[in-house]
This record gives structure tokens, C-alpha cells and sequence, in this order.
């Protein structure tokens, strides 16, 4: 790291303006830093377009859940050039996999939710460190900042902003035409697509910002803490004063040897420095410096002084005691509530971290439930499920389809409703019966707007000439009792019951 | 809804055989239409006007004037030009020296079936007269009220090319008709067919309608209308009717979709399409299979569709997949 090549300008910032600095970084490099963010995301994207089949919010949750995949190339890439040293694409494709794996399962998991994300990734990322050290580091940098949190917060409302933007430009700008297209152009822009695009695209603008701001927070934080700023400002003086060398020499010594005195002090891990000078020799030239025209100057300063002052001292004297007994009295409340807290504390937080583990845990276990039998997405089918619709029905014609909703023993049941005189529910019962065993056993894709002949249609063409004929008779009866108002014969159902017990009972 | 044909039921196997012969006999000479026929005759046992659509040559005023034989029913034509007079539409009065008074002339809409032929060719004050025949089936000359003669059909064409000079129909007046039917081109194998049958031992080019034999008479085809009013039509075949016809006010593409007439006409025309497949109830793919032709011309695109040259049909059908279907 060489500080003398550092691009910005440094000095105390508080975290508001680190963050506009990071934001500031973010737009001089933006091109790189999006071209680099797309690199990892694309693929990314393509995964949340097959995920998405299975439902677009799993692939809205894909692509938010693995946004930290992207950032680590953006941030190596930028502590490199705000030191000088812009790698090429191309070298950072390269070490992409050193860049992104390592610590890659806890960017995914219970890194993932840290609200201070954007801080901690330059510490575990750059600094190298690990295990005890790691976190004695982490504890340092991160005292006293807050800024993380709320660029986090920040980000998050920013992409949440900019999404609907997107999407809302979008249904504006979209031709209708596209809305009727065919093939390619409605899958485009079919609304998962869009919602997933836009998801893509806000996120892929507010990446590059959001990695170079918390970037920018840790170098506030270690100009802060290492004093980068009045260790460069030395240097600059000591290359200035380096010049005046042969008009002064005693005093460009004493500028090396202060700032050979002050630097172990500002920097303590800096090994290679100028040999530190006796203490005696030291302070003679201290002194020396000291009493120089720069700093021996005195100035006579004329001011108006309140005569009343002191007595208005005396009189708010009680209450300065007042104050300060209060105080202490809060210090000891102060500290009992500490010391009861470390007592629940640690085992409140165990707790919670058994919880949030448990918490986990069942989400996985649920992730691949859901997605176990929907595996068709992968192109992994099996079975029935070749032939069949992605998801059957549960609900069709404001009907319940689900093998569940309908009696074990379909036909009997049919059967008890003609033996009590109601042979329009039986046949209504026994067509339900024959749609829901069509879909989910035979695997056959009906739409909601299918009308009763749609369905025959259906079935002529996708199944053998034993079920077509049953369901064209059942069909053909049913038309008339449900639209013709015709009451079924009991000897006509008693056939179609037979036929049909010949046909779907034997084969499911 | 009532159902006046159950317990009647030969009387109703009467009306739909001798519409299914009316069909019949059209397609004689209108060959590789089928569609076309079936849906002008379904007009006719509706009792709805149609507007027929379709490039020069493909036998719009053939098929008219089939249907008014077929149907053993006058049949008068009007060519629509610009110049042309709602007066000689309706009739007017004139002075009778003779007798000294005044007398109507009738004008050519006192018939079965009028075809306006290029609807479109005349002015807009023209094309209105023919709203209060169509709609009350009644026109005022001079005042004077005369109930036309039942069934009454108007048949309009119009040519989709060669718009320059032409007066677009209005939509109050596009709504009046019950189906908008397209004439497309014939297939290869039949267009084959009408060119031998045109040309063998003939000197002109006009397709003879010498084949089609009247099967009906106005009676006849009033009985039909009345046998198709009375079929039984479900609650949810009601309710589908409306909920598509109620779709085309919200779906995206369409700029003003179709208003209650489109319902009512729906619906009629699926009975008329029930009663041509023999059957005395209306069931949803009745519904289905009239409704581009019910709905097509009651639809207003939105202006990016009309550019990139799509049409109602394009919608429609979106639309029908989108619509729930009923199940009693």
C-alpha cells in the first residue's frame, strides 16, 4: 500500500461524508465496477430464470440472497485503484475464484443479513486475517460506526425505489403489442421476466455504490484510527522541506527527526524508519524547533470579560453539584444494569443463536422440499411428470381437483348420491372425479378457460380411445344435465358407471 | 331460463334440420367458406344483422344473395356510393297527378334481406337512415310509421382496401350488427372447384345460383328464430357471457370494449349456434365459438396494436384462453 498514490484526498470524515465520498468513487468507476458486478451476476440471473418457474419470487430471492457473490471482485478492484494500480478486467476475471470463495459460505449465510455488510467485507477481505485476530480487528474498526448500518438501509430502499421504477417505466414504454406476441417476444416480457429484470438491473446500479461506500467507510475509519492524513502530510512536508535542504539544513534535520519521533507514535506497525535520536539530543531539538519564529510566536489579545461572570459561576455552583451527584447516581444505576444484563445476557444469547441456527436450518430443509418435487425446472422428470403440467391445479372451474377433496371410493359414493335420488350431484361428483384423476394422474394440462368439448378434445388427443369414449359419454351426459337441465336416467349413469369403473378405476 | 321446446321435441328436430338444410344449400355455391356460412345463417336464426368484410372477389353478394334464395325471401340490393340519398333507402312520397295526392314509394329496405353492398362508400347521413330499419325494424317517410316485413336481414360488405373516399361506419352504427364476419381467401383445393364450376359451359364469370334451391319461407324462418329463442340457457352460461363481454372493458390492448349489447348479442347467437348443432340447451363453446364474430367490430384497439397491425382477433382470443369457463 503506498499512500503517496492514494487518489483522494484524506482527512477525518465523518461517516455521511465517507459514504458521499464512496458514492462519489462509485460513479468516477462505475463502468468497470458494473462490468466486473455483471460478470458473476448474469449467471446469477439466468439461475433466478429457471428458478423463477417454480414461482418468480424464488428467483427475485435468488438474486437478492446472492448479491454478496458480486461484490468482492468490485472491491478488490477499487482498493487497488484508489491506490494507483488499476488491474485490467481481464486480471480480475482471472482471479476471480481467489477473490469470491474464500469465506463465500458465510457471505451466503449469516454474513448475509449483517447490516454492516458493506464495512466488514474490507477487513475479511483485505486485511488477510482470521480466527481471534480476525475478530479483535473487527471489534476496533467497528467501534464507534454506525455509518454501515444506515448505508445498508439506505440501499435497501434505494433498490426497493428503483425497482418499481424500473418496472412502472417499463409498462409504461413496453409496445402493447409485445403483450401479444409470439414465442420469444411474450416470454421476454412475460411479468416474471420484468419483475426479475428489474430486480437484476436496480441491483446491478446500486452494487457498485454501495461496495465502493462501505469501502470508503473503512478507510475513513483507519485514517481515523492509523492518522493516514497526518502521516502524509508529513511526508509531503518532509519532501518539501527536502528541497530547502541546502538553505537550512539544521531545520529540515529537525523536521526528519520529528517526524522520526512522531512516526512510531502515528504508526506503529511501520518497521522500516529513520533511527530514533537519544532523548537528550531529541529534546534539545524539539526545544530548538519549539522556539523557532513559527512556533515561539506570542500574541497580545485584547477581549471584553463579563465583571459578573465569577459571581454567576458561584451562584450555578449547586447546581453543577446537583448535577454531578445525579450523574453518579445514574453511573452506579448504570452499572448494576450492566452487571445484571452480562448475567442474562449470555444466555439470552445463546438462545438466540440456537434459534436463529434452528431457524436456518428449517429453511433449507423447507427450500428443498419445495423444490424436491418441482425438479422439473432442472430438466430432471421423472415419470408421470414427463408427460404432465409443471403444477396440477388444485383449483379449476372454482372446483377443488385435489385427490384429497374427493371421496376414497369415488364410484361408490356416486353411487350412495343416485341411491338417495340425487343423480345430478352423482354425475357432477363422478365428472370432478374424472377432471382431477385427468390431471394429476394422467398428467393432462387443462386451462381454466377449457370449456366441457375442450377438455374431450383434450383427451381425445392425448389419451387412448378407452378413455376418450368413457369421457365422451360422460361429457355428453353431463352437457345435457348441467346446460340442457335434463335429469339423467338412472339405467344411463348405472352404464356410465360401469364403463367408467372398467376404464379409470382399473388403470390409476 | 324458459324452454319452450322441452316436451316439443320433433317440432324443434323440424327447425334444426330446415336450418341445417338453409346451410346446406348456401354452401352449395359459397364453397370453402364454411365458416362464413355458418355464421350468416347463425345471424339469420338470431335474428341479427350482419356486416361482411372481405377483399373484392371473394362472393360477399354471392353468399347474400345464396341465403335470400335459399331462404325463399326477397331479397333486394343497394350499392352504396357517395352520392347516394337516405331517401333511396327508405322510399319517399310523390305526387300523384292522376289521383292528385300524395303517395309513398317504398324504397329498396321493404324486403327479407337488404344488402347493402360497400356500406362504407356513403355518407354518413345515408348509412343512418339504415339504423332505424335495422334497429326497430320500422322506417318513418314523411312522418309516417311502416313496420317491415319479418324476418328482416340487413347484410353490409365492406372492403378493407381502397379506404380512400369511404366513410368509416360509426361505432353506434358497427354496434347494430350483430356479427362482423370475415371472408378470407378459399383454400387452394376449393378455390380450384369455384374456378371449374365458374367457367364450365358459361360465357360470363357469375357464379349460377341455380343449385341452391329454396328450402324455407319467411314463416318458415321466423319459426326457426322463435324454436332458437326458447332454448334452455343456464344462469352460468348467462354469466359466462357477461364475464367475457365484461373482460373486454379491462384488458389490456383494448381502448373501449363492448357495452350490453355485446352480451345480449352473445347470447343470441349462441342460441342460434346451439340450435344449428341440434341441440335444444346453449353450452359455453356456443358462446365461444360466436364470440369473435359478436365482438370483433364492438372493440376499439389501442393505437400501439392498430400500428404493429394487430387485430380485434388477436385480443379476442388472448382473451377467450383467459376467461374462466363455466362449470355448473
Amino acid at each position: 500500500m503506498n499512500l503517496d498514490a492514494i487518489t483522494v484526498r484524506l482527512r477525518p470524515r465523518t461517516d455521511w461524508e465517507a459514504m458521499d465520498l464512496g458514492f462519489a468513487l462509485g460513479r468516477r468507476y462505475f463502468r468497470k465496477l458494473w462490468l466486473l458486478w455483471l460478470f458473476t451476476g448474469l449467471p446469477l440471473l439466468l439461475l433466478a430464470l429457471l428458478l423463477s418457474r417454480a414461482g418468480a419470487a424464488w428467483g427475485v430471492l435468488l438474486l437478492w440472497w446472492c448479491t454478496p457473490l458480486c461484490e468482492p471482485p468490485l472491491l478488490f478492484w477499487l482498493s487497488r485503484s484508489l491506490f494507483g494500480d488499476q488491474p485490467t478486467l481481464s486480471g480480475m476475471l482471472r482471479r476471480w475464484p481467489r477473490t469470491v470463495l474464500p469465506g463465500l459460505a458465510a457471505n451466503l449465510t449469516w454474513r448475509r443479513l449483517h447490516p454492516e455488510r458493506s464495512f466488514l467485507m474490507p477487513i475479511l477481505l483485505l486485511e488477510g486475517l482470521s480466527g481471534q485476530r480476525r475478530k479483535e480487528r473487527v471489534r476496533v474498526l467497528a467501534r464507534g460506526q454506525g455509518g454501515a448500518f444506515w448505508l445498508t438501509v439506505l440501499c435497501f430502499f434505494l433498490q426497493v425505489i428503483l425497482t418499481v421504477a424500473i418496472l412502472i417505466v417499463a409498462s409504461r414504454l413496453v409496445p402493447e403489442e409485445f403483450r401479444y406476441g409470439i414465442g420469444a417476444e411474450s416470454l421476454l416480457w412475460s411479468e416474471d421476466t420484468r419483475l426479475l429484470a428489474a430486480v437484476f438491473l436496480s441491483a446491478s446500479l446500486l452494487g457498485p455504490l454501495y461496495v465502493a461506500s462501505g469501502f470508503m467507510l473503512y478507510i475513513s475509519r483507519r485514517v481515523e484510527l492509523e492518522a493516514w492524513d497526518v502521516e502524509l502530510g508529513f511526508r509531503r512536508m518532509a519532501s518539501r522541506l527536502g528541497e530547502a535542504r541546502s538553505r537550512n539544513v539544521s531545520r529540515l534535520g529537525g523536521v526528519v527527526l520529528l517526524l522520526a519521533l512522531a512516526w512510531p507514535v502515528l504508526s506503529p506497525a511501520r518497521a522500516a524508519q529513520p533511527p530514533v535520536p537519544d532523548p537528550g539530543r531529541a529534546r534539545e531539538i524539539v526545544a530548538e524547533v519549539v522556539a523557532a519564529p513559527e512556533f515561539g510566536h506570542s500574541e497580545t489579545v485584547y477581549v471584553w470579560k463579563r465583571i459578573r461572570q465569577q459571581k454567576q459561576e458561584e451562584e450555578i455552583g449547586w447546581l453543577r453539584r446537583m448535577l454531578r451527584i445525579f450523574g453518579r447516581a445514574l453511573g452506579s444505576l448504570h452499572t448494576l444494569a450492566s452487571d445484571l444484563l452480562r448475567q442474562w445476557i449470555r444466555p439470552m444469547a445463546i438462545l438466540c443463536r440456537v434459534f436463529l441456527w434452528g431457524a436456518a436450518g428449517a429453511l433449507v430443509a423447507w427450500l428443498v422440499y419445495r423444490l424436491g418435487p418441482g425438479r422439473g425446472w432442472l430438466g430432471v422428470r421423472t415419470g408421470r411428470q414427463a408427460a404432465g403440467p409443471e403444477r396440477a391445479p388444485e383449483v379449476l372451474f372454482g372446483m377443488r381437483m385435489t385427490p384429497e377433496s374427493l371421496p376414497d371410493d369415488l364410484l361408490a359414493a356416486c353411487r350412495d348420491l343416485l341411491d338417495r335420488g340425487r343423480p345430478r350431484q352423482a354425475l357432477a361428483l363422478l365428472y370432478r372425479g374424472t377432471l382431477s384423476r385427468l390431471i394429476h394422474d394422467r398428467g393432462l394440462a387443462i386451462a381454466a378457460s377449457a370449456t366441457e368439448v375442450e377438455c374431450l378434445h383434450l383427451v381425445r388427443q392425448r389419451r387412448g380411445p378407452d378413455e376418450a369414449a368413457c369421457f365422451g359419454r360422460l361429457t355428453s351426459i353431463w352437457l345435457r344435465t348441467a346446460y340442457g337441465h335434463v335429469r339423467p336416467s338412472r339405467q344411463g349413469l348405472e352404464e356410465l358407471f360401469t364403463i367408467w369403473s372398467r376404464t379409470f378405476s382399473e388403470q390409476s | 331460463m324458459r324452454n319452450s321446446n322441452q316436451g316439443d321435441g320433433a317440432s324443434f328436430g323440424r327447425q334444426t334440420e330446415a336450418a341445417q338444410r338453409l346451410e346446406a344449400e348456401v354452401a352449395k355455391v359459397v364453397m370453402g367458406q364454411e365458416r362464413v356460412v355458418r355464421e350468416i345463417v347463425v345471424a339469420l336464426v338470431a335474428g341479427g344483422h350482419a356486416l361482411v368484410e372481405g377483399v373484392p372477389g371473394l362472393g360477399k353478394t354471392l353468399l347474400v344473395r345464396a341465403m335470400a334464395r335459399a331462404a325463399g325471401s326477397r331479397f333486394h340490393r343497394i350499392q352504396f356510393t357517395p352520392d347516394l340519398m337516405p331517401a333511396d333507402i327508405t322510399g319517399h312520397t310523390m305526387f300523384e297527378q292522376e289521383n292528385r295526392r300524395f303517395v309513398v314509394r317504398r324504397g329498396p329496405v321493404f324486403c327479407n334481406f337488404l344488402l347493402a353492398d360497400e356500406i362504407n362508400r356513403a355518407p354518413a347521413k345515408t348509412q343512418a337512415a339504415l339504423l332505424e330499419a335495422m334497429q326497430e325494424q320500422q322506417v318513418t317517410i314523411e312522418g309516417k310509421t311502416f313496420p317491415l316485413e319479418r324476418p328482416f336481414l340487413v347484410m353490409a360488405t365492406q372492403n378493407p382496401v381502397e379506404q380512400e373516399g369511404t366513410y368509416p361506419l360509426p361505432q353506434a352504427q358497427t354496434d347494430r350488427f350483430m356479427f362482423k364476419i370475415f371472408i378470407s381467401y378459399p383454400e387452394e383445393e376449393q378455390e380450384l372447384q369455384i374456378t371449374r364450376q365458374v367457367t364450365r359451359d358459361a360465357v360470363g364469370d357469375s357464379l349460377d345460383l341455380e343449385p341452391v334451391r329454396p328450402v324455407l319461407t319467411p314463416p318458415g324462418i321466423l319459426a326457426i328464430q322463435e324454436s332458437a329463442a326458447g332454448l334452455t340457457v343456464d344462469e352460468q352460461i348467462v354469466a359466462y357471457v357477461v364475464r367475457i363481454v365484461r373482460a373486454t372493458r379491462d384488458w389490456s390492448g383494448i381502448e373501449m370494449g363492448a357495452g350490453p349489447r355485446g352480451s345480449i348479442n352473445l347470447l343470441r347467437a349462441a342460441r342460434a349456434m346451439a340450435l344449428l348443432e341440434g341441440r335444444d340447451y346453449v353450452i359455453p363453446d356456443d358462446v365461444k365459438q360466436v364470440a369473435p364474430a359478436v365482438l370483433r367490430h364492438r372493440l376499439v384497439l389501442s393505437a400501439d396494436l392498430h400500428i404493429e397491425g394487430f387485430t380485434p382477433d388477436h385480443v379476442l382470443a388472448e382473451l377467450l384462453a383467459a376467461v374462466d369457463a363455466p362449470r355448473v
